[in-house]
């Protein structure tokens, strides 16, 4: 991650989320502004959820490292030092750099990825597309195992167990880093998460589902079939002041609004 | 009535085998020298009654695995993941030869010790107190999708169900069959399953998967393809053999 003067391009700071990767824990992912009470002061805030498991949340102004947890079951790494630097666990990288060659978690594909995350000043909570149980090598199931490329749109038979890996939308409040719910998916998720100020969360996933969230407790509120993976991040706007929801599936793109 | 006869008949090696489990384990068996003409026998006999939940070369239910190619030679596309399984796409996967006798012997004494992805059971009680048996076809946050023991496409919203168990309707064949027979039944099964090769080499189709899969479609391909419509060649995670 790094901040950049918008007028100059000069580097203000940066952070390493995970420094000398192995994994292949691209950055990627959506960083989200927030201003939140951390230790009893407020602060300007970059909530990052990343590939590699670990949810983080810096000082944007500074590049400071506030706290980080990981948000599904990671094994490469195990808490941070004094700076922030990841502490890594032996053996926990793969069998070409000198791994054990156990299984690693998450998968490649990451504990999350590209798909946005999204916090709610009303509720306070981040939420988080997630891949649970999901891993890399060691012989055993990885998160991706029985699924398609993330490209493909069209619907496809899920058989894995629980263990074998899922999606889960999950809410944090990352003052503390505590999870506060979670919704979870049978199969594993390439959707993005919208929050809206009437306390809703969109998402959706490969089974075809879009659906609606309680901000506040994850109750299921609403869901349409749509016939194709959601693999887009939901997005709201409005015209003549009728809010929609609109939202890519398969090959199209959804747009829904309230009766009139 | 189908859905009793589940509990008592013997669904024989091919409910456990397939894909790359293949290779992962060598069970400690030691069998004796079999003979084909006595498994046969053996295999069609109201005694094991494999042909009323399996399917060897076109005859018997559907509800089981297709045993027609069990107990395969080396062959490409297994049913490898690829890298990650789905970021990076599908790579030809390494070929893996079908099961040995000792497996196969394995799924008949243990139908739970190995099973493949692609042949998975599930068992669900439902609120009002039945038990449905089906081949697991997809399985949703809100709904199962199933083949049952009565041949039939199965949607069971996951409202109605008590729990879900994941295990085989196979009972285990370990106090039912001395190891001559089991020997015998093995042989058999490769027997049989080569005479399914080589016709299908006469016929110059590929064997195991492919064209003629597409022709003849198995319930959970009919089942996506009915509901959502795709390919039934999209479906296959395998690619297409090579000619």
């Amino acid at each position: 991650m790094v901040a950049l003067d918008a007028d100059t391009g000069k580097l203000k700071w940066y952070y390493q989320f995970t420094p000398h990767d192995e994994m292949d824990y691209d950055s990627t992912q959506v960083p989200v502004l927030a201003d939140i009470e951390f230790k009893g002061r407020m602060r300007k805030a970059m909530l990052c959820a990343n590939r590699n498991g670990v949810m983080y949340v810096l000082d944007r102004t500074t590049g400071e490292f506030l706290q980080g947890r990981p948000f599904v079951k990671v094994n490469w790494m195990d808490g941070f030092d004094e700076k922030g630097r990841p502490i890594r666990v032996p053996g926990k990288v793969p069998v070409g750099s000198g791994g054990d060659g156990t299984p690693i978690m998450p998968t490649v594909l990451g504990g999350t990825n590209w798909y946005p995350p999204s916090f709610s000043p009303k509720t306070g909570l981040f939420y988080v597309s997630a891949w649970e149980n999901s891993k890399s090598g060691g012989g055993g199931q990885r998160g991706g195992a029985n699924t398609t490329p993330m490209a493909d749109t069209v619907l496809a038979p899920n058989v894995k167990t629980e263990e074998e890996g899922y999606g889960v939308v999950r809410a944090f409040d990352p003052r503390t880093l505590e999870k506060k719910w979670e919704f979870k998916m049978n199969d594993i998720t390439w959707a993005g998460v919208l929050t809206t100020a009437g306390d809703l969360v969109f998402s959706g996933g490969r089974e075809g589902y879009f659906f609606a969230l309680d901000a506040r407790n994850g109750t299921l509120l609403w869901k349409v079939a749509l016939g194709g993976h959601v693999n887009s991040g939901p997005m709201s706007y409005a015209v003549n002041g009728r809010q929609y929801i609109a939202v890519a599936a398969g090959q199209s793109l959804f747009a829904f609004a309230l009766r009139q | 009535m189908r859905a009793a006869r589940v509990f008592t008949v013997v669904l024989t090696a091919g409910l456990t085998m397939g894909g790359v489990l293949h290779a992962q384990t060598v069970p400690d068996i030691t069998l004796p020298p079999g003979d084909a003409a006595r498994g046969k026998a053996i295999f069609e006999s109201s005694k094991s009654n494999c042909l009323s939940c399996h399917r060897v070369n076109g005859s018997g239910s559907l509800f089981g695995p297709d045993l027609s190619t069990i107990g395969s030679p080396p062959r490409g596309g297994g049913g490898g993941a690829g890298r990650g399984g789905g970021g990076r796409g599908g790579q030809a996967a390494t070929p893996v030869a079908g099961p040995t006798p000792q497996q196969l012997a394995q799924s008949i004494l243990d139908p739970n010790a190995m099973v493949s992805v692609q042949n998975r059971y599930v068992r669900l009680t439902m609120k009002d107190g039945k038990t449905i048996w089906g081949k697991l076809l997809s399985v949703d946050t809100f709904a199962i999708q199933i083949f049952d023991s009565n041949e039939m496409l199965v949607n069971v919203p996951k409202t109605n169900v008590r729990d879900m168990t994941m295990t085989s309707p196979m009972p285990s064949y370990r106090d039912k069959l001395t190891t001559q027979e089991l020997a015998d039944v093995v042989v058999e099964n490769r027997r049989s399953c080569d005479l399914e090769h080589r016709r299908l080499r006469r016929r110059n189709e590929p064997d195991i998967l492919g064209y003629r899969q597409l022709l003849r479609p198995t319930p959970m391909e009919t089942f996506v393809s009915v509901t959502t419509c795709i390919p039934i060649a999209w479906l296959r995670s395998t690619p297409t053999p090579a000619s």
